[in-house]
């Protein structure tokens, strides 16, 4: 749009220069017969010269926006929702949460991001992930901060209600689960394409898990990973995440967590190591967009004798394709997850859940999900029905 | 134990149901392997894999900018690809 305005304006001078010149052509050639005009040719130089210094102006322009602050960079983003859960038990509720998200560029090389979580049911405001990241080069990123954990693939790239296909996370993922949701330290993460194949890796150094006390059960210990800034032990968590693409559509990752548990003394109440393998499929098909995802997690505290949990889902969803018609809205959904406690803890329910679920699409960022969960814990069954709405922004 | 042998069922059974479908959708020749992929399928292809992915025209340059940024982070997306995907959306918005 400049350049035709600043073509126009060219043209316009250039006209103006013009008329101005053949008026004081037809004045010169009154008063002493000698032509003076402008010849095609020399019309293309001058405009020729004009674009050039209007180009030059505009790559200087570049260069002084690109020493600017960062406020040109800066992104708010990010994703609500609302949930209506319906119980066979009795029990109803509605609940809802925003999340919105910070980003901000402050050189090609430096980002911050930062979401935040307001949820109203618990009533609180928390930060989710706080994270300064430095690209070092192509294949090197380095964060620091309170970072998402990349400990399989749910918790990192599929939490935002927006993106998980269904109302609820995994029974072992979510603030409920037995893996960290956050961590605090530092990572280092790349990606490496080679061919038509790809590698990803994530190693992070993060704060010390602490245990945090026994909710009711004294066999079943409770862990805070995030450790708000605090290491009461020093003994800090090691682990990582390595995945490979052998081709577009599918990834297999593998990833480990190893840290010491301290009490709130600073004692040492054991060692904690975790470790999880994750499958993702995805890709365009003739019927439609398909998905297959699957993670299992197992999670072993040794404080002598050992004691071990374990996780996972499997999930697969399909968004029809109509041929000429398009993509579907509709999207289906079927998920079975489970969670496994040591077999010492009184309490050592085994839950495990079915789901089925149905989401409408408004656009790519907005859904409306409505779920049929089949509980079962201990032999009991717990049906629910749940009917979300979750909008990315 | 029980739930282990529930899951690998499921597992099993969603699989089977899903990655012939998609395999069968994804068969390439060995010279399509190495050509280098354009930004718009590298674009399907990147950002599909977690979420729907967003239509070029919902950001501008510079958001885009910072977007892809965060998403090559987080999705540990080479860099190569990112901005290859980066120049498409530039271009398509």
């Amino acid at each position: 749009m400049r350049r035709f305005t600043l073509s126009t304006f060219t043209l316009l001078t250039a006209s103006i220069g013009g008329s101005s010149t053949l008026l004081a052509q037809e004045s010169d050639t009154d008063q002493n017969e000698t032509p003076s005009y402008v010849t095609q040719e020399e019309l293309d130089e001058i405009l020729a010269e004009f674009d050039a210094t209007f180009d030059d102006f505009d790559s200087q322009l570049t260069t002084v926006d690109s020493f600017r602050p960062g406020t040109r960079n800066f992104l708010l983003t990010g994703f609500a929702t609302v949930t209506y859960g319906d119980s066979a038990t009795g029990s109803s509720a509605f609940n809802g949460g925003f999340s919105p998200i910070f980003l901000w560029k402050i050189r090609d090389d430096i980002l911050i991001e930062a979401e935040l979580e307001a949820s109203l049911g618990e009533g609180d405001i928390g930060a989710e992930y706080i994270q300064l990241l430095y690209v070092m080069n192509d294949f090197m990123t380095v964060g620091v901060g309170k970072f998402l954990s990349p400990l399989g693939q749910f918790t990192e790239r599929y939490h935002p209600s927006w993106i998980n296909k269904l109302p609820t996370a995994p029974l072992y993922a979510g603030h409920d689960g037995i893996i960290p949701g956050a961590l605090v330290g530092a990572q280092v993460r790349g990606g490496v394409r080679t061919g038509s194949s790809q590698w990803k890796y994530t190693v992070f150094v993060a704060n010390g898990p602490q245990e945090s006390g026994h909710a009711g059960d004294p066999g079943d210990p409770e862990f805070a990973f995030e450790a708000d800034g605090v290491d009461v032990s020093q003994n800090k968590a090691i682990g990582g995440r390595i995945a490979f693409l052998p081709t577009h559509w599918i990834e297999i990752g593998a990833s480990g967590y190893s840290g010491k548990p301290s009490e709130p003394t600073g004692e040492n109440a054991g060692d904690l190591s975790l470790y999880m393998f994750d499958l993702a499929a995805h890709d365009e098909t003739p019927i439609g967009y398909l998905r297959f995802d699957v993670e299992a997690v197992t999670a072993s505290f040794d404080t002598g004798a050992s004691e071990t949990w374990s996780g996972g889902y499997a999930q697969t969803a399909l968004r029809p394709n109509w041929g000429e018609a398009g993509q579907s809205n509709f999207e289906g959904v079927v998920r079975y997850d489970w969670l496994s406690y040591p077999t010492g803890v009184p309490s050592a329910l085994e839950p495990s859940r079915w789901t089925v679920g149905l989401n409408y699409w408004l656009d790519e960022s907005s859904v409306i999900k409505l779920a049929v969960e089949s509980l079962d814990v201990d032999g009991e069954t717990q049906n629910s029905l749940i009917l979300q709405a979750a909008v990315g922004f | 134990m029980k739930t282990f042998h529930k899951l690998l069922l499921s597992s099993l059974a969603l699989a089977f149901l899903s990655l012939p479908m998609i395999s069968l959708s994804c068969s390439s020749t060995p010279a399509e392997k190495d050509a280098p992929i354009a930004g718009a399928t590298l674009w399907q292809q990147q950002c599909n894999r977690c979420h729907e992915y967003r239509t070029p025209a919902a950001y501008d340059d510079s958001q885009w900018e910072t977007i892809m940024l965060h998403m090559q982070t987080r999705a540990n997306i080479p860099a190569e690809d990112a901005e290859v995907i980066l120049e498409f959306l530039k271009s398509a918005n």
